[in-house]
Formats: structure tokens, C-alpha cells, sequence
């Protein structure tokens, strides 16, 4: 359920990205792209800890009463909360890059969704890795030390892929 | 092997190579697919 609840807080908020999109539709292209290549140019320096740039977020944790609602409805509610990307910190620039991308691009409505599950199967991609491994308390040790290189990387490969479509 | 299978960069290198082999087969579907799982796991460890 938790998996499943990622996936639809992935779709829930492309949906409202796509929603919002039309407002940015009656924009010249030239200035719709620039948009995101400059957000994207300023995310591989903030990620490097280079450049301080506060972006908006909620800047708290899910309560923890969201998981005793439960055993399948409190792993689904969390995973929802989770997967909407809105309901947490985001501790990395390349969502804010997407989502810039998302409203300005509007590459249609099924593309977008689309994207809303690939979000979620990327936020599952944690918790898979890591009862993949045989060490968790290592496995987390491991992660946090591999913080910066992942969300850094993340955020030139986002930019990568987004010349590739867009330019 | 399997320590770095599951390294928390593996699943970033796979990503990375699948955009790459997205991009260049012009399936544009796919490719923001793989945007959206960057973006998803660039928030490992935030919860």
C-alpha cells in the first residue's frame, strides 16, 4: 500500500502541475524554456552546498499519526503524502526543476501523468533499496554520506535530459 | 556484488543510463518517466 500511495501522490500532483500549465501557456516558448534552464543552471550549484537559494517547501515532517491510522491505511496515507512531494521537506532541487518544466513545457496531459508515476516509483526506489541490502542501519550510514553526490547528480542529469527534449 | 547493487547511487546510475537510451531512441514518453523517478529518488533519505 505504501508503494501505491506513492505512485497516486505522484499523479495527484502532476495533475494539479497540469492543471496549472495552461497559465503559463500564452507565454513565448523562448521564455517559457528559459525559465527552466536557469532554474536548472542555479540547481547543480545549490545541490553542491555553493549556492544558498531557499525554494518553497513544507518544511516539516509527516506526523507520525499518519501511520498508526492503520497497518494499510496509515502505509497508504503516508505513501500519498509522500509521493505528492508537498507534504515534506524536499531536500533536493531537481522536483522544483520538473516541476518548472511540467508547467512550462506541457508536454500533454498522459505524458504528464506519466511522469507523476515515474516520480513515485523513484521515491519507492529508497525503501526497495534498502531491504535489498543486508545492513540497513549501514545501508542509511551509506546514504547519508552519499547525499550530495546523489542529489547533485540527479540535478545535472535532470538538466541533461531536459536540453535533450526541449532544445 | 550485492553491496554495490544496492549502493544509493545505483539506482541514479540506472536512471541516468535509461534517460540516456530514451533520449536517443526518441521515446519522449519514457524519457520524462525516467525525469520523474530522478526527481522521486533525489529525495532519498527526506521524509
Amino acid at each position: 500500500m505504501f508503494a501505491v500511495g506513492l505512485v497516486a501522490g505522484g499523479v495527484l500532483s502532476a495533475t494539479v502541475l497540469w492543471l496549472l500549465s495552461g497559465l503559463a501557456a500564452p507565454l513565448p516558448e523562448v521564455a517559457r524554456y528559459a525559465v527552466v534552464f536557469a532554474l536548472a543552471a542555479l540547481a547543480v550549484p545549490r545541490d553542491l552546498g555553493l549556492l544558498r537559494l531557499p525554494l518553497p517547501q513544507n518544511a516539516r515532517q509527516i506526523p507520525q499519526a499518519v501511520l498508526q491510522a492503520g497497518t494499510l491505511t496509515g502505509a497508504g496515507r503516508f505513501g500519498l503524502e509522500l509521493g505528492t512531494g508537498v507534504r515534506t521537506y524536499v531536500s533536493a532541487s531537481a522536483p522544483y526543476v520538473l516541476a518548472a518544466a511540467l508547467l512550462v513545457a506541457s508536454p500533454g496531459v498522459l505524458t504528464t501523468l506519466i511522469t507523476g508515476v515515474g516520480f513515485g516509483i523513484g521515491r519507492a526506489a529508497t525503501p526497495v533499496a534498502r531491504a535489498l541490502s543486508t545492513d540497513d542501519d549501514a545501508w542509511d550510514a551509506l546514504l547519508r554520506r552519499r547525499t550530495r553526490p546523489l542529489i547533485t547528480g540527479a540535478a545535472v542529469t535532470v538538466a541533461a535530459l531536459l536540453a535533450a527534449l526541449l532544445l | 556484488m550485492r553491496s554495490r547493487a544496492t549502493d544509493p547511487l545505483a539506482p541514479l546510475l540506472v536512471l541516468a543510463v535509461l534517460g540516456v537510451a530514451t533520449v536517443l531512441a526518441g521515446l519522449d514518453v519514457l524519457t520524462w518517466t525516467v525525469l520523474g523517478g530522478l526527481a522521486g529518488y533525489s529525495l532519498s533519505g527526506s521524509v
